[in-house]
């Protein structure tokens, strides 16, 4: 049950091409890893466990095992940067355009320098969604990709845009400047323009690989990584939505009183190496460390009992030995 | 409920047991055999009095709050393990240090047990009505412990806790359905609360009880001071970004909570978390205290999604359907914080901690120990993470069928009760040494060998997705649970007590070979199946599982029983407890199925064959089955109290 994904790993910078990378080897097969592929339970086991001779006869099960914690680490949410909105002068700039069909995807023009998402919703279809350069995402439930909306001529109206991404400079492993920006599309001429944006220097949770910060329009913590495996998030049945996973890995968890929310991102090497390519960095703390596993489980929890002045949050990173085909670094 | 053996003792064993003094050999119940020469506690003191210790020679424990199948205590400056043998009927006391084992043999089936701050020693007795008090021995020469002392209870004591200034213990029933409040200092009875079906763990904080519950998916909650029940739903959802959505909001069941621990979650140790450089946490701030509940998190299906090969429907979104889950609890707010379940990855099945029965908490450390039975690990989680059962930190493994775990008062070692195996486990959480004390073995072979084999949880042998027979039939039980079935939706029934002389089995499956149907049921969940002798084991095992004891019978009982049989329900409850061994076609759709034991049937809702009533009462007053629809309103309140006494 995993996403197929088709990723681009060309980098927005002005005329963006795209394709499909060679990181779409990670998750190509939309079929669940069979058994012989699966790492024996004991294969699996770290070793430094407390380990016996077992009392009884038994025959385990051959599958892969939970994910085991490497670290944890606690954060206070509320410390976190907050979205600043961006003055209306500076966001008129920005903007984007659809060039039109290329092979595997859709060449798309971007006004700033982000390693990016686009979205445009569209009624009565899916929306149109492009990443990093305009590489189409599918998934089994989704298995065709959707064009642009630039139908004007039959299609009156203006959609409202939306796209976010990291700013590629002065990415360090600590810290990371997000924006997003949202705005009419006109599908005339296949352009979006911008009326609003926010910007916020995210914190790393995890060095390199996960960073967070306060949603300006609500009381929610984001959470940004690389293109993931697998991401499942914890909200209730009116706020559950895919967090989409493409270029970034995107996820939201409200901080409310009373509630607690967490998010799963599953990462393997190949994400985790296109961040560290466009960051033009690696890390060393958790590559060493990691070295035992095939990507991480990355899992944040924010929790705020009722009787609690205020949230209190968790990282949690687990080594995950069963990724398919994947071996990080 | 564990089975008795009936089985012969190894006279080598029992010269493993130091005897208690006095009094001659204590029966046993239903007249089964008691091992030889071994004796019950004597009353060294008067039985009347609870009191506490005046002059204690030996301490009280580490300071667990909470009960389990063992408790650490100490004596005379050298920790002690007690470990309560239910099955062999015995307290054995091990001297952590040197791992010198005495028994004690107790007149009934000691289920947990609870060290008080003076050194008392509480157990339930599960096979009975009462809690019984211990102490220590005060000499070199004494017997391990002497009896002081019992309290009656409703049927079947559980657990038990002790509330933080020790001025009130609170004793679950599982099968009397209650939650008793006893004084601290006298272990008089203050009061008594009734509670949903199927109560197990208990814990107190800031002055209310909280109550796990093996079925129907909630946390009791109950005042001491002035009780009623209150229910807490810890039901869970699953999250992904996958599979249909509608899907993804069905409500999924909690089930095997046995344990519950309360933690706070803000240490004062360099163990715990490391903080994020730029948002650290605040240090100061009062943070309330969460409880932890490890459960499973069920999917049984329903009429969306069915099944046509085994029990209910393929695992959605990459989570199992039984899925290890911790509810935390807001005890403030009386809610759960814990909405829905997480996939780790998507195809997650071996080494699962199916089968939770205790935890023990280290709270400078956020370190949790969980015991989980069927896999033979204590799995050591993360108890600030909002799903502590989803961040294992570490794997231990555990002798055979873990039940009970303490940590030591210093928090460097932490031991655990292999209570299939008889095999206590010293687990040295510094150097990672491991040292095991045996445990006299007071159960035969092959009762041993079932054992097992219906706890193994993550053996192929028996299901390919971890499930094991205890999954469904807790302690011999039910889940309360109805599940989609090939044959449409089947509710899970009861086995303790219910199966010898019962055949055919199976709602609908008409099977007379106790172990075909096994072998059926296995392939059924996806098992490579069992040998023979492994058959034959399990067999054995299920069709000997004691019955619980009866629930004390209402004031309507006698009249009830006149209208079962006036009204002919006897005519195929054969007996009342019986049947006739016949399919009828009753309810909507005519099914064929077979007549169910009534053996406390009080205690095992939801009723029918696919589990449509959720009370007695509904079930007299909607069913079409025999001479219900004519019953009077005071035949049918008579009958429920009757059927409840069972």
């Amino acid at each position: 049950m995993r996403a197929e994904r088709v990723l681009c790993i060309a980098f927005l910078s002005g005329l963006l091409g795209c394709g499909a990378g060679p990181s779409s080897v990670v998750g190509a097969t939309p079929t669940q890893p069979s058994a012989a592929r699966a790492m024996p339970a004991a294969e699996a086991s770290s070793r430094d466990e407390v380990r016996a001779a077992p009392d009884r006869e038994r025959s385990s099960i051959a599958e892969a095992v939970r994910p085991r914690v490497i670290e944890s680490r606690a954060f206070d949410p509320l410390a976190l940067p907050r979205e600043a909105r961006l003055e209306a002068d500076t966001v008129r700039r920005d903007g984007w355009a659809s060039l039109g069909a290329a092979t595997n995807g859709y060449k798309v023009w971007l006004g700033r320098d982000l390693l990016a998402e686009l979205e445009v919703p569209l009624e009565a279809r899916a929306p149109f969604r492009a990443y990093a350069g305009a590489a189409v995402p599918s998934t089994h439930h989704r298995p065709l990709p959707e064009t642009p909306p630039c139908d004007g001529a039959r299609f009156p109206g203006r959609p409202v845009a939306r796209w976010a991404g990291i700013d590629r400079r002065d990415w360090t492993e600590s810290a990371v400047w997000f924006e997003r920006y949202e705005g009419p599309f006109d599908r005339g001429p296949c352009r979006a323009k911008a009326w609003s944006g926010f910007r916020v220097r995210a914190t790393a949770l995890v060095p390199g690989v996960l960073y967070a910060f306060r949603s300006a329009t609500s009381d929610s913590l984001v959470l940004v990584a690389p293109p993931a495996e697998w991401v499942s998030a914890a909200e209730t049945p009116e706020e559950l939505q895919a967090p989409h996973v493409g270029t970034l890995s995107l996820a939201t968890l409200p901080m409310k009183r009373g509630r607690m929310s967490s998010a799963l991102v599953v990462v393997g090497a190949t994400g985790i190496d296109l961040f560290d390519a466009v960051r033009s960095s690696r890390v060393d703390t958790f590559a060493t460390r990691a070295a035992d596993y095939r990507g991480l489980a990355l899992r944040t929890d924010v929790i705020w009992p009722a009787a609690d002045e205020a949230p209190s949050a968790l990282v949690v990173v687990s080594g995950v030995t069963h990724l398919p085909d994947v071996q990080l670094r | 409920m564990r089975v008795y053996s009936r089985m012969s003792r190894p006279a080598l064993l029992l010269a493993l047991l130091s005897f208690t003094n006095g009094c001659g050999a204590a029966p046993a119940p239903d007249g089964q055999e008691r091992p030889s020469g071994v004796r019950a506690a004597s009353p060294a003191v008067d039985l009347r009095d609870c009191g506490r210790i005046a002059a204690p020679a030996s301490a009280g424990g580490n300071g667990s709050r909470e009960s389990s199948t063992l408790a650490l205590g100490d004596r005379s400056g050298r920790p002690v393990a007690y470990v309560a043998d239910t099955d062999g009927r015995a307290i054995h006391v091990v001297d952590v240090e040197s791992g010198e084992v005495r028994s004690a043999a107790v007149d009934g089936a000691p289920e947990h047990l609870l060290v008080l701050d003076d050194g008392r020693v509480m157990t339930t007795i599960s096979d009975g009505r009462r809690v019984e008090v211990y102490q220590p021995a005060a000499a070199p020469g004494d017997p391990p412990i002497i009896k002081r002392c019992e309290r009656t209870v409703p049927p079947g004591p559980f657990a038990l806790a002790v509330s933080e200034d020790g001025a009130s213990v609170a004793v679950t029933s599982a099968w009397g359905a209650a939650l008793t409040v006893l004084d601290g200092d006298t272990l008089e009875p203050r009061r008594v609360v009734s509670l949903p079906r199927s109560p197990r763990g208990v814990s107190i904080t800031a002055g209310r009880a909280y109550v796990t519950h093996l079925a129907g998916s909630q946390l009791s909650v109950v005042d001491l001071a002035t009780g009623p029940q209150r229910s807490i739903p810890i039901r869970t959802r699953a999250a992904s970004p996958e599979g249909d959505k509608s899907f993804l909001q069905t409500d999924r069941e909690a089930g095997q909570a046995y344990a519950l621990a309360s933690v706070s979650p803000e240490g004062s140790s360099a163990e715990a978390p490391a903080a994020i450089q730029g948002a650290a946490p605040p240090g100061g701030k009062a943070r309330s205290s969460r409880l932890v509940v490890p459960m499973v998190s069920i999917d049984p299906g329903d009429e969306r999604r069915t099944s046509s090969i085994y029990y209910g429907p393929p695992p959605l979104a990459g989570i199992s359907k039984h899925a290890p889950t911790a509810a935390v609890v807001d005890p403030a707010a009386e809610r759960s914080l814990t909405t829905h379940t997480l996939a780790p990855t998507w195809d997650l099945r071996a080494g699962e901690c199916t089968l939770p029965r205790a935890i023990a908490v280290d709270p400078e450390a956020h370190r949790g120990f969980v015991a989980c039975m069927g896999i033979d690990q204590v799995h050591v989680v993360d108890v600030a993470a909002a799903d502590p059962m989803a961040a294992v930190i570490d794997r231990i493994d555990a002798p055979t069928g873990p039940t009970g775990l303490a940590l030591s008062r210093e928090r460097d070692k932490i031991v655990i009760y292999g209570e299939l195996s008889s095999r206590l486990r010293i687990v040295d959480l510094e150097s990672r040494g491991v040292r095991d004390v045996d445990l006299p073995v007071l159960v035969g072979a092959k009762a041993r060998r079932g054992r097992e084999l219906f706890y193994a949880s993550d053996d192929r042998g028996i299901s390919s997705d971890g499930l094991a027979c205890a999954s469904c039939h807790p302690d011999g039980g039910d889940d309360g649970l109805t599940w989609t079935t090939p044959e449409g939706p089947r509710q899970t029934p009861m086995l303790a007590g219910r199966l010898k002389g019962t055949a055919p089995y199976g709602w609908s499956r008409g099977a007379h070979d106790l172990p075909g149907y096994i072998t059926e049921t296995v392939a059924r969940l996806g098992g490579a199946g069992l040998s023979r002798g492994d058959l034959d084991a399990l067999a054995a095992y299920v069709e000997a599982l004691p019955a619980p004891p009866r629930p004390d019978p209402g004031s309507l009982a006698a009249a009830g029983r006149e209208v079962f049989v006036s009204e002919g329900c006897a005519s195929c409850h054969i007996d009342i407890e019986g049947t006739d061994a016949r399919l009828h076609a009753v309810g909507a759709g005519r099914n064929e199925v077979d007549t169910p034991s009534l053996r406390h049937v009080g205690a095992t809702s939801p009723y029918f064959h696919d589990g449509r009533y959720r009370t007695l009462e509904s079930l007299l007053t909607h069913s079409d089955m025999g001479r219900v629809p004519s019953l009077t309103a005071d035949q049918r309140a008579s009958l429920v109290a009757f059927l409840e006494s069972l």
